[in-house]
């Protein structure tokens, strides 16, 4: 099976986008690749769900985060959402990023923040 | 030949018809000499003898020179007669008959007998013997000995026996010297003669002049012993030497039989004569098909075993391509997994080296083993063809993340017209224990758990190829640690005499009574046994697999240093940490840690080949360390701030890190307590 997947679709001009799988070396240049180019110029922002991702390393974050970067220059919204169970949530809060205004808990809760922002 | 120079371009007429000139004088010279010599034995009457060569030089030159050399004939006949005996009107009529006789003769051959060919194949020469030698002949004595009788030269008594000694001294002509001059014209069909050859033939002269000068110089009735030197030269040498030998024996029973010895020196000289000639014809009628036969018969067997040569070459070139196709489709080797013991067999079926089983064993990027086995209908070079479309095009699909079910009805839709073949696609997760399989047409897969309960994995849909039915089911199973697996093509279980459920049955068993054994060996012994010694009627291909738990105080891997290698690391890491208490938290956080470390090294090794790496995992009451060791001197690292970020990731998630450098290369050491009572 592949390694990681992902699920885009558009939501009141809002791109939802569920990783699932694993993300390392291998394959997280893909992955940013493939969630860049899920989101169309139209859309107001991207909401990135990673509750159901198993698996991610430092070098994962850092990829997703030149995502988040890159869509900013295109004037695009972007969100992580990572609930606070997750195994994966030690992670962020040793890079920092937990208290970050970018990383949600809930899809809902960061959909609705870039709706509000904008 | 002659007719056709002649009338050749204007330009060149007076240069070919200088040569046809020429020609026709020779041959009536050739003519006149034989003629002379013919004459001589002249008893009966001074104008028919027994011995008469030139119809033979007759027939011969105009079947090689063709009908328009006949004035050859005509003068050398006439000269020949006016200055023998006779008249001008006698030796006219003489001339005309020889010549007619000879064309007669000539386009009688080149119509019903084979033409120039004539000598070369036995049902032609048995119509040259009738149609040139029988009854062409009785032109010329019938013409002759008329004229004779008209000028008064023959008495009518004499007539019947003056007619039948011309007539069998041109029989005997004709059977014994054309053969001899147009087989020597014609090119040799033997080709050129070796040493042992020459010295052969050499022999046969020599003894032939023996064998004539004792036979015929005796009064004993000893011609029955030139009979196996003839059939000597007609087995051994060849039509072209048989004619020769006969030529050879017949001048030296002429020259003995005049001289009153021998086994025909009986009578009168005209009756010694004719007794030799119609023995000597008799000889040649026998012994020239004789020797043609054979001859065609070492020709048939020189092409037959030419073109033997020929589809044996062929044969194994097709033979050897395919073979090595098929080799290169096979894997070179096996995933090697921690846990998993695999063995893979392809036996040919003899003769025919090739078939369509192949197998093949890949771990998909989930860390899942992925099994195939198939069969496509047909061999060669053809059905190893469809065998690498399938093998690609299901690894190209297995590693896009498409479901079995799914894989297999796009393999069907890759199907060409014709192309048939049957699969078994099985994936083995081996963190959950599940088997997920899709079989189109193959025979089941035989799982054996380690207690040695044996089960047929069953469901099946249609082979691939058929068009019929695109739906194909996911089947499911449950393994548990220490299962086999055989996965194998239909040739494993087919046997003439017992029926498919027999197959099974011996397979089950010889699998079971193998259980214990390492994978190689057990391998030898389910093939043997179920095969019961014998060679496969088919050719057989087959997989077996042991998958043990990863248990224990220990786990090492050694891996190439490829960021592939990263993702086996996981897999087999949380293979080995499932049992172990560890909550979900803190089995994310020693995989990213261990992920963190291994990453700097994949990253350090800059892609140098065959640079590898260890990681070492130990349980020691409840403290685990992971070690991840790299093994080169390889240049100092870049992206330090990446490796930064690691290192303050690998902080965070685990209890203490230790990093050791020396000049063998680096070790990082996480350690981390997992048992509420140890952890700190």
């Amino acid at each position: 099976m592949e390694l990681a997947r992902v699920a885009a679709s558009l939501e009141d001009g809002l791109v939802i986008a569920r990783l699932s799988g694993e993300i390392d070396l291998t394959n997280a240049a893909e992955i940013a690749d493939r969630l860049f180019r899920a989101v169309p110029h139209t859309a107001q922002g991207v909401v990135i769900d990673l509750s159901d991702l198993r698996y991610i390393d430092s070098r994962g974050v850092y990829v997703l985060l030149q995502v988040l970067e890159r869509l900013g220059i295109r004037q695009q919204e972007a969100r992580l959402v990572l609930p606070d169970e997750s195994p994966l949530f030690r992670l962020f809060t040793i890079l920092s990023i937990d208290k970050s205004p970018g990383l949600h808990r809930t899809v809902q809760q960061a959909a609705e923040r870039i709706r509000t922002q904008s | 030949m002659v007719s056709s120079s002649i009338d050749s371009v204007p330009l060149c007429r007076t240069a070919t018809a200088a040569r046809a000139a020429i020609i026709i004088l020779a041959l009536a010279g050739t003519y006149f000499v034989a003629a002379k010599l013919g004459l001589r034995l002249a008893f009966l009457n001074a104008s028919a003898t027994a011995v008469w060569p030139p119809t033979g030089i007759a027939i011969a030159a105009l079947l090689l020179l063709g009908p328009r050399a006949w004035p050859g004939v005509f003068l050398g006949a006439f000269a020949a007669n006016i200055t023998t005996a006779g008249t001008a009107a006698t030796s006219l009529g003489i001339a005309l008959g020889n010549t007619l006789e000879g064309l007669v003769a000539a386009s009688l051959v080149m119509r019903f007998a084979g033409g120039v060919r004539t000598f070369e194949r036995a049902p032609d020469l048995f119509r040259y013997a009738l149609l040139a030698a029988v009854l062409s002949t009785t032109i010329s004595a019938t013409i002759g000995v008329t004229s004779l009788a008209l000028a008064g030269l023959v008495q009518g008594s004499e007539y019947g026996a003056v007619w039948f000694t011309w007539w069998l001294g041109d029989a005997a002509g004709a059977l014994i010297v054309a053969p001899l001059l147009v087989l020597w014209a014609r090119p040799s069909a033997s080709g050129r003669w070796d040493r042992a050859r020459q010295i052969e033939a050499a022999l046969v002269i020599l003894i032939t002049v023996a064998v004539g000068n004792i036979v015929f110089a005796t009064d004993l009735p000893m011609a029955f012993a030139t009979v196996p030197i003839l059939a000597w030269t007609a087995f051994r040498l060849g039509p072209r030497e048989t004619a020769a030998v006969t030529v050879l024996l017949a001048a030296v029973a002429i020259w003995r039989t005049l001289q009153g010895t021998g086994p025909f020196a009986v009578g009168s000289e005209n009756t010694s004569l004719l007794l030799l000639q119609a023995f000597m014809a008799t000889m040649a009628l026998v012994n020239l098909p004789l020797a043609t036969v054979v001859a065609e018969r070492r020709e048939v067997t020189r092409l037959l075993r030419e073109s033997e040569g020929r589809f044996r070459e062929l044969y194994y070139h097709e033979r050897s391509t395919a073979e090595i196709l098929q080799r290169s489709l096979l894997p070179r080797a096996l995933p090697d997994i921690p846990g998993v013991e695999a063995a893979a067999r392809y036996l040919p079926a003899e003769p025919e080296a090739v078939g369509g089983d192949w197998y093949d064993a890949l771990v998909l990027p989930g860390g899942e083993l992925a099994l195939a086995i198939g069969d496509v209908s047909g061999h060669g070079a053809e059905a190893a063809a469809v065998m690498g479309k399938l093998r690609n095009t299901l690894w190209a699909y297995a590693l896009e993340g498409l479901d079995p079910a799914r894989i297999l009805q796009r393999l069907n839709e890759a199907m060409e017209p014709g192309e048939m073949a049957t699969l078994l696609y099985m994936v083995v997760d081996l963190l959950s224990w599940k088997v997920r399989y899709v079989s189109a047409g193959h025979p089941p897969a035989l799982l054996m758990g380690p207690e040695g309960a044996a089960t047929y994995l069953h469901g099946s849909d249609l082979p691939l190829g058929t068009k019929l039915d695109r739906r194909y089911r996911e089947q499911a199973a449950d393994l548990t640690a220490g299962s086999m697996l055989i996965l194998y093509t239909d040739g494993l279980i087919e046997h003439r005499e017992s029926s498919l459920d027999a197959g099974l049955g011996r397979l089950e068993a010889s699998f079971r009574e193998a259980s214990g054994a390492a994978v190689e060996e057990a391998m030898d012994d389910v093939v043997r046994k179920t095969l019961e010694g014998r060679a496969p009627r088919d050719d057989v291909a087959v997989l077996l697999v042991r998958i043990a738990a990863l248990e224990g105080k220990r786990l090492t891997l050694q891996l190439p240093a490829v960021p592939a290698s990263l993702g086996e690391i996981r897999h087999a890491l949380r293979r080995w940490l499932a049992p172990k208490p560890l909550a979900e938290g803190d089995l994310s956080a020693l995989l990213i840690a261990t992920g963190e470390a291994a990453t700097n090294t994949v990253e350090h090794a800059y892609g140098l080949a065959d640079a590898t790496f260890t990681v070492e995992a130990t349980d020691e009451d409840g403290l685990l360390t992971i070690a991840v060791s790299d093994t080169g001197a390889w240049r100092p690292p870049r992206n330090v701030q990446h490796r930064g970020r690691g290192f303050r990731v690998m902080h965070g998630l685990v209890d203490a890190v230790d990093v050791q450098t020396t000049e063998h290369g680096t070790s990082v050491r996480l350690m981390r307590h997992i048992r509420a009572g140890v952890r700190t």
